[in-house]
């Protein structure tokens, strides 16, 4: 894909971004447990 | 209010209209208008439609609801990461790929200009009513709570959301979007900072946060799979996901932020940063507002926290009655304060046994409270029967202006006004840009000078600016207005993300099959409005289903031309 430039754009951080599509989705997974440990621990 | 608050609301406002006159200087033509040139990097794009979809309401009546029935609204948002993943992977290559200005032009492209027309119309009246609930529901409870004139209130932060939208266009708004947020996070941060610190001495963090879960204001999750229940992990995740997709994918106020980016990368990480930052952004103001309720169980809350009510009642025939039961109302709080102190200290010492038996006391004598309020809200009712019973977004408010010290009122209300003004540019601009390059340019003047189109769609965003305070003034009251915005918007979202989702997967069924199967799913979803008690959040999912299956049918029986795009 290229912007609007005409250069090709690079994927920030990561190698590909089938990795950040996993973080992002890794990331509501992560706060479903959090928030399920947050609810148990002070109720 | 004190000077020093003034002078932070006067500062931070005006700042804002000048920083955003000034940024949206020099506009040329209509991508320079409506697309900032396609110039943006992530960060402005990431605050911007994260201060698009924040708006007023949601700082005013999340807390609020919070406190009322727990933190477990949250889990409304537990679709958007997903909806940013699918964005990510189909919207923004398409949207940048076809150069489009509004989302509805890829749809004349992919089926003809009827849908095109179709799904712009949809927008502009669902988006249309929004923008005066945006702009009427901050300044309802501002009016009360501070006692301001709700006209002036509307008339004042139309105007200046006017002035930077219709001069400097997305560019203005995008970068005032960036200063805004920053306003509400410092306000919001400061807020929460001094509510822990205003908490009675002998109660630390970890003890308020034990009575706050005692008290089931921790529901942060439900895993029960109900469809009735509009908030659990399923209907979030689900329901949450179709609705977000909608907004992010399909609603111009939200396209025209992230393809105003420099590219698909700066577009995409936008979105994907949206999409991990935004829940325990609602988490964090839906925590304040379970601190507000345990900084209420050792300070006497009002009984009614909408003060125009209570002063309305006070001054009229049940005066007497609603007095007693605010005298019963103060010696059940003397109760109940005493069983939390208990509590607390059954806590620190941590002997279970007693944690169990003063928590089922509190909860009785919380029980009990509720049922004094409820007989007030009857009493209130009585005496102005148009009243709205729910006082739940005026608890926040409530607590920021008696509470906070000086300085810090005058910040919060900023940060509220500041959220109020950016949803409300956000929509201005996509209102316009979808009213001139959907409708005007497209149906009337294809080919006018790019001078005059500015020129028109200054003018336009000029008039839905007008439009929306007219709204705001004539609003009539609603009940929890979070509910109403995300109601208004489901009726139509789910009609419009099932257009959207046939363009985009389907590309054997053609424009027309599309056309009449968008009018059946909007008939079926006002169906399910008027006639059944479906959750709001499920009206998405009927109105999409119902395009796709019927533009499917209409396809065997009618086939078309195949578009590839």
């Amino acid at each position: 894909m290229e912007n609007n430039a005409g250069k090709k754009d690079n994927v920030p951080v990561f190698s590909s971004w089938k990795k950040w599509y996993w973080l992002v989705g890794g990331s509501l997974v992560f706060y479903i447990v959090l928030f399920y440990l947050f609810r148990i621990t002070f109720e | 209010m004190q000077t020093i608050d003034w002078i932070i609301l006067i500062f931070s406002l005006v700042f804002i209209v000048v920083y955003g006159v000034w940024k949206g200087r020099r506009q040329t033509d209509l991508k320079s208008y409506f697309l900032s040139n396609r110039d943006l990097r992530w960060y402005t794009v990431l605050f911007s439609i994260m201060a698009t979809q924040a708006s007023a309401i949601t700082f005013l009546s999340a807390p609020g609801q919070a406190y009322v029935d727990g933190m477990r609204f949250v889990q409304f948002y537990f679709g958007l990461p997903l909806g940013m993943i699918i964005l990510s992977i189909t919207a923004v290559p398409l949207y940048h790929k076809m150069k489009v200005f509004t989302a509805y032009e890829f749809l004349e492209q992919r089926f003809d200009v009827k849908t095109r027309i179709l799904a712009s119309l949809l927008f502009l009246v669902q988006r249309g009513l929004a923008a005066g609930l945006t702009i009427f529901a901050p300044a309802l409870i501002l009016s009360i709570l501070l006692g301001w004139d709700i006209y002036w209130t509307n008339l004042i932060i139309g105007v200046l959301v006017i002035i930077y939208t219709a001069f400097g266009g997305t560019r203005a708004v995008a970068w005032t979007h960036y200063y805004q947020m920053l306003i509400i996070l410092f306000g919001m941060v400061a807020a929460f900072f001094f509510l822990i610190n205003a908490l009675p001495g002998h109660l630390g963090f970890l003890d308020a946060v034990h009575i706050a879960g005692k008290m089931g204001r921790l529901n942060t999750i439900d895993f029960k799979f109900d469809l009735m229940n509009r908030y659990t992990v399923w209907t979030g995740i689900l329901g949450g996901m179709f609705l977000q997709l909608s907004y992010f994918g399909t609603d111009q106020s939200q396209v025209q932020r992230y393809i105003s980016g420099a590219s698909v990368t700066q577009s995409r990480l936008g979105l994907l940063l949206n999409g991990i930052v935004k829940i325990p952004m609602q988490f964090s103001v839906l925590f304040i507002g379970a601190m507000v309720f345990v900084f209420f169980q050792f300070v006497q809350p009002p009984l009614f926290f909408n003060t125009v009510e209570t002063e309305r009642v006070q001054a009229g025939a049940y005066a007497e009655q609603y007095t007693q039961l605010e005298e019963k109302y103060a010696d059940s709080f003397v109760v109940k304060k005493q069983i939390a102190n208990q509590l607390v200290s059954a806590l620190q010492t941590g002997d279970a046994e007693q944690v169990r038996r003063t928590q089922e006391q509190l909860m009785q004598a919380h029980q009990h409270s509720q049922e004094i309020k409820k007989q007030a809200v009857a009493v209130l009712k009585a005496n102005n029967p148009q009243m709205d019973a729910k006082d739940t977004n005026y608890i926040f408010l409530y607590y920021v202006t008696r509470y906070l010290p000086a300085g810090l009122v005058g910040l919060v209300i900023a940060a509220i006004i500041a959220a109020s003004m950016s949803s409300t540019s956000g929509e201005l601009n996509a209102l316009a840009s979808t009213t001139i390059v959907d409708i005007y340019r497209r149906l009337f003047k294809p080919k006018e000078t790019s001078k005059k189109m500015v020129k028109a769609s200054r003018l336009a965003t000029v008039l839905w600016g007008v439009y929306a305070i007219l709204l705001a003034e004539y609003a009539s009251r609603l009940g929890s207005l979070i509910e109403a915005v995300n109601i208004l918007g489901s009726l139509f979202y789910g009609t419009i993300l099932g257009i959207f989702i046939v363009a985009f997967y389907l590309k054997r069924i053609g424009g027309s099959a599309t056309f009449y199967a968008a009018f059946i799913a909007e008939a079926a979803v006002v169906y399910c409005f008027v006639f059944t008690d479906l959750p709001f959040l499920w009206y998405n999912v009927v109105g999409c289903l119902g395009v796709v299956v019927f533009a499917w049918l209409f396809s065997l029986i009618s086939p078309q031309r195949t578009v590839s795009v």
